[in-house]
């Protein structure tokens, strides 16, 4: 019983074949197919899609190797190959010229070293970068159950930007009535201090619909989760679902986790079930530590709110795309039942909702649908730039071929002479700059996997807990052998045509291997614009760290020197907001108290936070507001 | 085949390796590279084209020979080929064992100072 031969599979028997000399493939091709299908099989049932990329990121460069090793071992060999006729089949004629070519690089080990690190240098570029927006923007939203049917939902003005969230009334206006979407779930951030012992953790949850798992059509990997659409019941039941990964990390991975309690915010909930390994909601990005019921959520914020006030809107939706509907189909449905909502809501909705009467329909993409059009623009330059890079690369490979074909007038014009046809010439230096491409995409894809390595350890400074896996993929892989093959293609062109346009006579009569001819328009072309790509992108490298340091140099308007900050979430500790201000005042009291002992000019200012971030917007002067102490730290 | 068995010391390490794993029994290319890989804790991890290498100098030393045994239908791949140590192959693997046994037991090995395997 043999399983169905996978696209892997068929990619890797066609590389042996291309690459492995006759002689080889024909005593171990079979073989090398098999053992790769088998470490595959093994692979993916232990580890997945990652398990995949595993056995390919070992048997790629394996297989390149034993193919060069192949080959040279051949042309050491006393016994020459027999010699290529035209009635060979085109791959045959193909391999010989590959085989040429090979030799060529053992005669040129120097040259040809640095071409490839050229190239492996800017594709790497690319594919470090693709990675990134394979991650972010492409890759479907993992953990989830046919994740191209899955639209989120929002309410938006006609006519004018900007959305509404849902208020939860809104929401069950929609899930009950809608008939192009297989269910709609709520969801709404909250930050979260999770604890199962004595220390807390800060995290980011989800406070989600009870039917949110089965449309996203999640399966757990340990207990249940929340079921039915029964929200308030939900919220009443206290029940949370953990991430995989908190899971591993707070509870040790402990099959007996199901059951036990979980302090949330400082209320003790019930642990119901483990979200599968690297589901993490919607936006695969934020990493979410736990899911609670919808209905908790204002409690757990410290305020009181009732679920079914239509004026309390927080609330994101994501619904799931029925077989027979579009997203076009959904968002006409949806503006019909949001514009009956609002009539029907009148005086229950605070005044300015009125204006959101239509709905908008777009499918998940990894990045919040407002969102999206920057991440993309700015993923995108940075693509752009990349691109720049593997040009100049490819540009500045194209001319070593060019000077190389200079080099090489003599071999090609006795090659001429003994009857090479002009068609044979150009195909044996188009192979030999793919060939050149091709292993320096395969080392650039390398390349991509220490990048983005790299990449995944800088931390943003912003406030959110960002885990994404940005690492290549089988697309990545392919992505960055396609676009260096056909670099290779368009930047071999030109030397291969100029290289076997030779006047045959005069160049083999002629003792020097070709010094003092007129000079190349094509090769003055190609440094023009090789210069030409440095200085865009020399110049855009310069504004941008123009940009950062002027972003880093401004003036709020205050000494910043010294100054530090901390904040507290009070209010997911149950504190209300006069309790919160004793608080700090006291907190700050006794900072001060502190410093003093210890003989450090160290001030604790209490909130003048609004002001403070409004001040570095305006450049204005600051206002102080109910404490004197922020000047002593201000100045 | 007429080989005296020294011509073909010392062994290279994963030519040793792949032999000792024969020794126990016949193997497929796939079985043999995981049994190698397990073996040694992953210290040998053959790829198939550079198993195929090692696999093709020892058939033709003469140490490795392709199985006309086959395995439990059941468990069987027609297609599969087995590989199984040949005698000359089995001396040459003792010779060899004999060769490193001796020279870790001789004075100056005994006399390196233990090192942690880790380091």
């Amino acid at each position: 019983m043999r399983p169905p031969v996978s696209w892997s599979e068929r990619c890797y028997a066609a590389l042996v074949w291309l690459l492995c000399p006759a002689e080889f493939r024909a005593r171990f091709g079979d073989e090398m197919v098999d053992f790769f299908r088998d470490a595959l099989l093994d692979a993916r049932t232990r580890a997945g899609r990652r398990g995949i990329v595993a056995v390919w990121g070992r048997a790629f460069p394996d297989v390149v190797a034993t193919a060069l090793r192949e080959h040279i071992a051949a042309l050491a060999s006393p016994i020459a190959a027999p010699p290529l006729t035209p009635r060979d089949p085109m791959s045959i004629r193909l391999l010989g010229d590959a085989r040429f070519a090979l030799r060529g690089f053992r005669r040129n080990p120097v040259f040809f070293a640095v071409a490839i690190l050229v190239v492996a240098l800017g594709t790497g570029a690319v594919s470090t970068i693709f990675s990134v927006v394979n991650a972010v923007v492409l890759r479907p939203v993992p953990g989830t159950r046919d994740a191209a049917q899955l639209v989120e939902v929002g309410r938006t003005r006609t006519g004018s930007r900007g959305s509404l969230s849902a208020s939860y009334p809104y929401y069950r206006y929609l899930a009950d009535r809608t008939r192009m979407l297989d269910g709609i779930a709520a969801w709404a951030m909250l930050p979260l201090t999770l604890s199962t012992g004595a220390q807390g953790v800060q995290g980011l949850g989800h406070a989600v619909s009870g039917n949110y798992f089965s449309v996203l059509g999640v399966t757990p990997a340990l207990g249940t989760f929340f079921s039915g659409n029964d929200d308030a019941a939900l919220g009443a039941e206290r029940g949370a679902v953990v991430s995989h990964a908190f899971w591993q990390r707070e509870l040790a991975g402990d099959s007996a986790a199901i059951g036990r309690m979980l302090s949330v915010n400082g209320r003790q909930m019930t642990i119901l079930g483990v979200a599968p390994p690297r589901f993490s909601g919607v936006y695969p990005a934020l990493r979410t530590d736990a899911w609670i019921p919808l209905a908790l959520r204002p409690e757990l914020r410290g305020r009181a709110a009732d679920l079914n006030d239509a004026g309390s809107s927080w609330m994101q939706l994501v619904g799931r795309l029925t077989d027979a509907s579009t997203t076009d189909r959904a968002q006409a449905e949806l503006s019909a039942l949001t514009a009956q909502f609002v009539a029907a809501a009148g005086d229950a909705e605070p005044r300015g909702f009125a204006e959101y009467v239509a709905a908008s329909v777009d499918p998940v993409a990894g990045v919040p649908s407002d969102a999206a059009r920057s991440v993309t623009t700015f993923l995108s330059v940075l693509l752009a730039i990349a691109a720049l890079v593997l040009l100049i690369a490819s540009v500045n490979v194209a001319s070593m071929l060019l000077a190389r074909a200079v080099v090489r007038r003599r071999e090609i014009a006795m090659r001429i002479a003994l009857g090479a046809t002009r068609a044979r010439l150009i195909r044996q230096l188009l192979v030999e700059s793919l060939l050149l491409f091709g292993v320096g995409g395969a080392s650039g894809t390398l390349l991509a996997l220490w990048g983005t390595r790299l990449l995944q350890r800088i931390e943003l400074p912003i406030d959110m807990p960002i885990d994404l896996d940005i690492a290549p993929d089988l697309r990545v892989l392919a992505v960055t052998l396609v676009v260096a093959l056909a670099t290779g293609l368009v930047f071999g062109l030109a030397p291969a045509f100029r290289g076997s346009r030779l006047d045959v006579q005069s160049t083999l009569r002629s003792d020097s291997a070709g010094s003092g001819r007129q000079r190349s328009w094509l090769r003055d072309g190609l440094i023009v614009g090789q210069i030409a790509m440095s200085l865009v992108l020399l110049s855009s490298a310069g504004l941008f760290i123009r940009a950062l340091g002027r972003g880093q140099a401004s003036d709020p308007g205050f000494r910043v020197d010294g100054v530090v900050t901390a904040s507290l979430d009070l209010g997911s500790a149950g504190y209300t907001e006069a309790r919160a201000r004793d608080f700090v005042w006291s907190l700050a009291d006794r900072l001060e108290a502190l410093s003093g002992r210890a003989g450090r000019r160290l001030r604790a200012h209490p909130p003048a936070v609004h002001e403070l971030v409004r001040a570095r917007h305006q450049h204005s002067r600051l206002r102080p507001t109910g404490w004197a102490g922020w000047r002593g730290i201000l100045g | 085949m007429p080989s005296d068995p020294r011509t073909h010391l010392p062994l290279k390490p994963v030519d040793l390796v792949l032999l000792l794993t024969l020794v126990e029994g016949e193997q497929h290319g796939y079985a043999l590279a995981t049994e190698i890989a397990e073996r040694t804790d992953g210290v040998v991890r053959l790829e198939p084209g550079n198993l195929y290498r090692v696999i093709r100098r020892l058939v033709d030393d003469g140490l490795v020979d392709v199985s006309q045994k086959r395995p439990v239908a059941a468990l069987d791949d027609e297609r599969r080929r087995y590989y199984r140590i040949t005698a000359l192959g089995e001396r040459v693997a003792a010779l060899e064992v004999q060769r490193l046994r001796a020279l870790v037991s001789s004075r100056a090995a005994r006399a390196l100072p233990a090192v942690p395997a880790s380091a």
